[in-house]
């Protein structure tokens, strides 16, 4: 895996009307920032920082019946349950 | 200790099946056995998976807490982009989990999406395994 070390970057903008500035593209693609893509923008004393927003990473979401077959895949031997619960009951101890 | 990650199957199976493989599992975290590991993001598909069952008013939050769960934060989408090639984009925050936080076994009840040959022969540095596989290792 490569170690990105963090270097301070520094280039001069020109403010535009409406306070628009263009970020340069090598900043842009680097961080992600795309073309209609949400950026988080954070005030600080005299300071603005402009940051990437991790989108949630998607889940699953079970049918019923799935989630019925997993308890009905989670029934153990009589045999491991018994095993299981003399382990239990000696970590009580 | 051997660390263990949990995720939703398991969980919710645990919740629900007091006699299952799950329950045992968890019971085995509670008493320090081994080392139950989950995350925010399988914590949030829990809690979109657990609405289905409304017979029972479950605190999962409460669940994890009590049970001695070490919860790691969400997963980002940049850090899941690499097990996409393996397994559905939806299940990649799993792997993503289990090896980030370098446990031994990802112990999962889905078999169709994670604990089948095709994802375990392109993973090596997470042992991915049933309950009942695990407990019989542990046992």
């Amino acid at each position: 895996m490569t170690k990105q070390v963090a270097q301070t970057q520094e280039e001069w903008l020109r403010v535009l009307t409406k306070g628009m500035v263009t970020i340069p593209k090598a900043w842009r693609e680097d961080l992600g920032f795309e073309k209609g893509k949400m950026i988080k923008a954070k005030k600080f004393a005299n300071k603005i920082i402009i940051e990437p927003v991790e989108k949630p990473v998607p889940y699953r979401i079970y049918s019923q019946k799935e989630l019925n077959r997993f308890i009905k895949d989670d029934i153990l031997p009589k045999k491991l349950v018994l095993k299981i619960d003399r382990k239990l009951t000696k970590l009580k101890q | 200790m051997t660390k263990v990650f949990f995720d939703a199957s398991v969980i919710f199976s645990a919740i629900y099946s007091i006699k299952g493989g799950s329950r045992k599992l968890t019971d085995l975290v509670k008493r320090n056995n081994i080392t139950g590991i989950t995350t925010q993001t399988v914590i949030e598909e829990l809690e979109d998976n657990i609405g289905k069952f409304k017979t029972r008013e479950i605190n999962l939050k409460q669940f994890i807490t009590e049970n001695n769960f070490i919860v790691r934060e969400k997963i980002k989408e940049s850090e899941a982009k690499s097990f996409l090639e393996i397994v559905h984009a939806k299940d990649a925050h799993i792997l993503t989990g289990a090896i980030l936080t370098r446990s031994d076994y990802l112990v999962t009840l889905d078999k169709r999406h994670l604990d089948n040959p095709s994802v375990k022969a392109k993973i090596s540095k997470v042992k991915i395994v049933s309950p009942k596989e695990l407990l019989e290792l542990l046992i």
